[in-house]
């Protein structure tokens, strides 16, 4: 019997009309025509919804482009806004790095704005309850605090601030209060990346852009699940197999993930050993002869750690380096790796084509480790040897984690050591250029290094009286409450201990509120004005399109307020030389706009005003950014942005290349012009394998490695109040692979006990859900407040970046008995 | 010699009773006999059929019945009643209503479509949540489904209305996620919310239907009341297989955006398109 239905198959088949089928048209029209009269409704049983069936018509929606607030990506969203509340939410098209795709986080991100429990009204906490207090009482407690003792005060800020709340705070902190405690979050997700770019090009952040997604010939893939944390940008790049093209992806990992399930390459490898793999990649181009001569001898220098390691290291020959390398043969490497000679061999050939693009992109894997420094250093060292540099799609990228890491934290230096525009604390020259744009007397700055994250918040939770502790932090944009390492140790102990006082600017309540002594309430994303710098170097500007609930108020507006207390109370930091306010803005006229008053801030564009003041630093090390005015009008410009004879402001793909950067000489065709040797070279690194602090033993046998979802961004402040998200992914889990579960035995939805030596949790088993895990390691997602699993992370630290390794502890598991 | 009588012993009434016992042996010979002969008789004769309610099949039919494979075809033939056993999803028998079937629609049935919608749609433009468990995550799973659409025993996977995209759970996840469900009670919470008080609600009230298009004039074709943006493909949402109340009167017409036109805010051109390059220079 041929099909089991005489009727055409539906929409696709070309008709040609026919007697039959003429008349059955004109029937059909006739029938229609009648059926649209009413009373025909009454025989049609359509299923009634529950609700009823009225759905309002929501006219008069207006649109405007803003980044989006969730990852690194950077991805630009169209908001649909209707009497002061967000309504719909779509991808931008005109939006060069998403082309109108978000993720469902993306998709959902207008949601974020409208949880229940959103925080409307400052609170401090007396005798262990929360108080609802007035703004000019919350402000006048924090400028006291801090006025008592401004040495004993830090700043804990965040990746997910614009860049003008990053630079008000770096400003008040370091060109004010002449305190260098000031550090992001992002201390716990790019440092190592911000160490390795320094140290091997003189610079910071990629050189590249998303454009190499769209050339590349060879993805690799170095420890980071691409296709959950990435997604817009992995559909980019796997997006190109429909068109025809052939990309290969190879995907470097410690468990077999979503990405890897769309990977030609598979590599399993032993955690930590990253580090063996790339220098076995090294050993083999030279062993191979297959390194490109020419291009190390004209543009690179090699690099050893010195003994013992320093950041800046020592320079060595080539035959050192060679020498270096020859101890990570491909059998030494297999047996540290748990690679096979083949797979070892077959990234070697990759990189030895000279023919195929070959791109790496890495995040967390890489960075979130004890030698992350180490590794981002390999990993661009194997690009520089091979010669895989400054071709579009021919390159090391890093991806950055947070909206604005790159743009808030890296470009405005809000770190413990740095200074905007690159410049650095504990260097004569850029205090002078910092102090002479912010118009401050010489020496105003601090040149000693402040506390960075784990530092700091060590020293919160140490006594007070010891004599280099913190009493006083101020958390902006970021819950550590959930975020920092090894929780007991770096936040807990902070609990109960009257002398702290820790000011928490937040939005939701969060694992971080829990402990504060004064809640501010925030305006955020789209309820303000904003500028986030995304990844591939793109600055990318919002308008405020609503107004935040309750007495919400903006980030940036809290730290000009606070100054402007500490100005009124006589502090000598909150004046320029020229006896101003530090945070002096002035009309047209030239009189003083009053923008520590809320209802004056929005009277002119503070956002506009600050960054076009940063803007200054940026040229110090070539980051031009491009004017305000400008980005308002595209979706992001990649700096260095430059205006050319036409008028027309350029941005650059492709630092350090001729041809593309517009600050490379002419004739240089690759040019390192921050060099740390001084001479428009990069450094092609040799770091050793070094094993990790804290490895797997018969107490505890099992690897545990933590991490994300696609459906929760990092603690799941936001997303966890996103139903779609939140059903999607409704809580944490701990994966485990299969033979393990079996041989303890396990099953889906048991109760076990993770333990570490530094706490224990009790999850649900999920064998082989989201990912598949290797025997011996353990997987748990962060995003869950009510499973921190960050009190059993360790807080060892990558000597040079100071950033933890939340990837790699030893833990055990046992079931709970019911 | 005289004949000797025989060994044992004729008495009359041992006689007699052998006499008997003879004829009722030859009797049930006879009868089994006649039994046996009758029964070959009957299988041998044909039966009716009529008796069997048996009517032969139509030409048509006995022609499309498999013939019966022989012994030593047996290892090798594909059986009959499996030939119409689909592996492939899409070629199932489908519901699929006729091309030129009569489309009746009401407003309520519209409406109802509308809200069918949001079920797995958190507002106008979201993309739709998963509504059913996954096991597979590949984009060729979902697409056996959902590449052209199906309606199988009153279930419909609506077709894809974007063009081809291979990483669908990036942007479509689990309406209900398929983490195991914990068993016991949390008694490790880290934080003092209470239980109840999680999780918090959220009061984000968005866009929930775009349209209605508008009509100049009656009987002019409706201009689209939504952004064109992942909605390339009309037929997935008004098309054959779509939800009732939204399905268009005409669905035969392959070239829809000869009459229906884009009038929502997101689809008009950011420039306008006739002003002249010169203008631009005046101003």
């Amino acid at each position: 019997m041929t099909g089991t239905s005489t009727r055409p198959a539906p929409q696709f088949t070309s008709h040609s009309p026919d007697r039959r089928a003429f008349l059955r048209m004109t029937a059909m029209t006739v029938a229609t025509a009648l059926a649209r009269r009413p009373g025909i409704a009454d025989e049609l049983q359509a299923p009634q919804p529950p609700g009823g069936s009225d759905l309002p018509i929501i006219e008069g929606v207006t649109w405007n482009k803003a980044p989006c607030r969730f990852c690194g990506t950077g991805c630009h969203v169209m908001v649909g806004v209707k009497d002061n509340r967000v309504v719909s939410v779509t991808g931008d098209r005109q939006a060069e790095v998403n082309k109108g795709l978000l993720c469902v986080k993306g998709y959902h991100v207008g949601l974020a704005l409208y949880g229940e429990d959103r925080l409307k009204k400052p609170m401090l906490r007396r005798d262990g309850m929360l108080v609802e207090i007035s703004w000019s009482e919350a402000i006048d407690i924090i400028a006291q605090r801090i006025n008592s003792n401004p040495s004993r005060f830090a700043m804990y800020g965040s990746g997910q601030w614009t860049v003008p709340e990053g630079y008000a705070a770096n400003k008040f902190m370091k060109g004010g209060l002449s305190n260098n405690h000031i550090d992001p979050n992002a201390r716990l997700c790019m440092a190592s990346a911000v160490t390795g770019y320094i140290s091997t090009y003189g610079v910071d952040e990629p050189y590249n852009c998303y454009d190499d997604l769209d050339h590349c010939d060879t993805l690799i893939l170095w420890g980071n699940n691409f296709a959950e944390m990435h997604p817009v940008l992995f559909s980019r790049v796997v997006d190109r197999r429909l068109r025809g093209q052939q990309v290969e992806l190879i995907d470097l990992t410690t468990r077999h993930t979503r990405t890897s399930q769309q990977a030609d390459h598979v590599l399993i490898f032993q955690p930590h050993s990253d580090l063996a793999i790339a220098n076995c990649i090294s050993h083999q181009l030279i062993e191979r002869n297959a390194w490109d001569r020419e291009f190390v001898e004209r543009f690179c220098h090699f690099r050893g750690p010195g003994e013992p390691p320093t950041l800046k290291g020592e320079p060595i020959t080539f035959e050192q380096f060679r020498d270096f390398v020859a101890q990570y043969t491909i059998e030494k490497t297999a047996q540290i790796s748990g690679l096979s000679a083949e797979q070892l061999a077959m990234l070697g050939d990759r990189f030895a084509d000279r023919s195929r693009k070959v791109l790496s992109l890495w995040c967390m894997g890489m960075n979130q480790h004890t030698q992350g420094t180490a590794i981002n250093n390999l990993v661009h060292a194997i690009h520089l040897l091979s010669g895989h540099f400054g071709r579009p799609g021919d390159g090391p990228q890093s991806l950055t984690g947070q909206p604005s890491a790159c743009g808030t934290v890296r470009e405005v230096g809000t770190l413990a050591h740095a200074l905007p525009g690159d410049l650095r604390v504990d260097d004569e020259k850029g205090r002078r250029i910092a102090e002479d744009i912010w118009r401050l007397p010489e020496g105003r700055i601090n040149p000693t290094p402040g506390y960075h994250a784990v530092l700091m918040w060590e020293k919160f939770c140490s006594p007070s009286v010891a004599a280099d502790a913190i009493d006083t932090l101020w958390v902006q944009v970021t819950n550590p409450g959930q975020t920092l390492p090894n929780l007991h140790k770096l936040f807990r102990g902070i609990k109960g201990n009257k002398d702290k006082f820790l000011i928490v600017s937040d939005v939701y309540p969060t694992a971080t509120t829990e402990l504060a002594d004064l809640i501010l309430p925030s305006a955020m994303w789209v309820e303000k004005n904003g500028i986030y710098g995304n990844s591939e170097r793109r600055t990318q500007q919002w308008f405020r399109m609503i107004t935040p609930p309750g007495e919400a108020r903006d980030d940036c507006w809290q730290t000009i307020a606070v100054a402007h207390r500490l100005f009124e109370l006589g502090h000598p930091g909150m004046k320029t030389k020229d006896e101003r306010f530090l945070f002096y803005q002035a009309n047209e006229a030239g009189e003083e706009i009053p923008i520590w008053n809320w209802e004056r801030y929005y009277e002119i564009n503070v956002d506009e005003r600050l960054y076009e003041e940063y803007r200054a630093f940026s040229r110090a090390k070539h980051k031009d950014l491009a004017p305000y005015q400008v980005l308002v009008k595209t979706r992001g410009l990649r700096w260095p942005v430059v205006q050319g004879e036409d008028g027309e402001w350029h941005e650059t793909n492709y630092r350090f290349v001729e041809g593309h950067d517009p600050y490379v000489a002419p004739g240089k065709t690759v040019q390192f012009y921050h060099s740390v040797t001084g001479d428009d070279r990069a450094l092609i690194w040799f770091r050793p394998y070094v094993p990790p602090p804290e490895t797997p033993d018969e107490e505890y046998p099992f690897w545990l490695d933590t991490g994300r979802v696609l459906e929760h961004w990092h603690t799941g402040t936001l997303t966890m109040r996103i139903p779609t998200l939140r059903k999607a992914m409704p809580h944490a889990y701990v994966e485990i692979n299969r033979e393990d579960a079996k041989r303890l035995d396990l099953r889906d939805g048991d109760l076990v006990r993770v333990e570490t030596r530094r706490g224990s949790m009790e999850l649900t088993v999920w064998i082989d859900g989201r990912a598949n895990c290797s025997s011996g390691h353990l997987f748990v997602p962060f995003f869950d407040q009510r499973k921190l699993i960050n009190e059993l992370t360790l807080d060892a630290h990558c000597p040079f970046s100071k950033q933890p390794d939340y990837k790699k502890c030893a833990a055990r598991i046992m079931k709970v008995p019911s | 010699m005289t004949m000797d009588r025989p060994p044992f012993s004729h008495s009359p009434a041992s006689k007699l009773s052998s006499r008997w016992g003879t004829v009722l042996g030859s009797l049930a010979c006879g009868l089994g006999l006649a039994g046996f002969l009758t029964g070959i008789n009957q299988q041998t004769a044909p039966r009716d059929r009529q008796s069997l309610n048996w009517t032969k099949p139509s030409e048509e039919t006995l022609g499309a019945l498999a013939p019966a494979p022989t012994y030593d075809q047996i290892d090798s033939r594909i059986y009959g009643f499996n030939r119409d056993w689909r592996s492939d999803l899409s070629r199932l028998r489908q519901d699929n209503p006729g091309l030129l079937d009569p489309v009746i629609r009401t407003p309520e049935m519209k409406a109802q479509a509308l809200q069918d919608r949001l079920r797995t749609r958190a507002f106008d433009t979201a993309p739709p949540a998963v509504p059913h468990p996954v096991d597979q995550r590949t984009a060729e799973s979902c697409l056996a489904c959902h590449g052209n659409g199906m309606t199988i025993a009153g279930k419909t996977a609506t077709r894809m209305s974007h063009p081809l995209l291979t990483n669908c759970t990036q942007c479509h996840v689990e309406q209900a996620g398929s983490v195991p469900q914990v068993l016991a009670a949390h008694t490790n919470l880290s934080n003092n919310a209470p239980e109840a008080a999680w999780p918090p609600g959220n009061r984000f009230d968005g866009v929930k239907r775009a349209g209605p298009g508008t009509r100049l004039l009656p009987g002019l074709p409706p201009t689209i009341p939504h952004t064109l943006h992942m909605r390339d493909d009309c037929m997935s949402c008004h098309g054959l297989i779509a939800r009732p109340g939204i399905r268009t009167t005409h669905p035969w017409l392959q070239n829809c955006r000869q009459c229906h036109v884009a009038n929502d805010d997101l689809e008009r051109p950011a420039v306008s398109i006739f002003a002249r390059k010169t203008d631009a220079a005046q101003r």
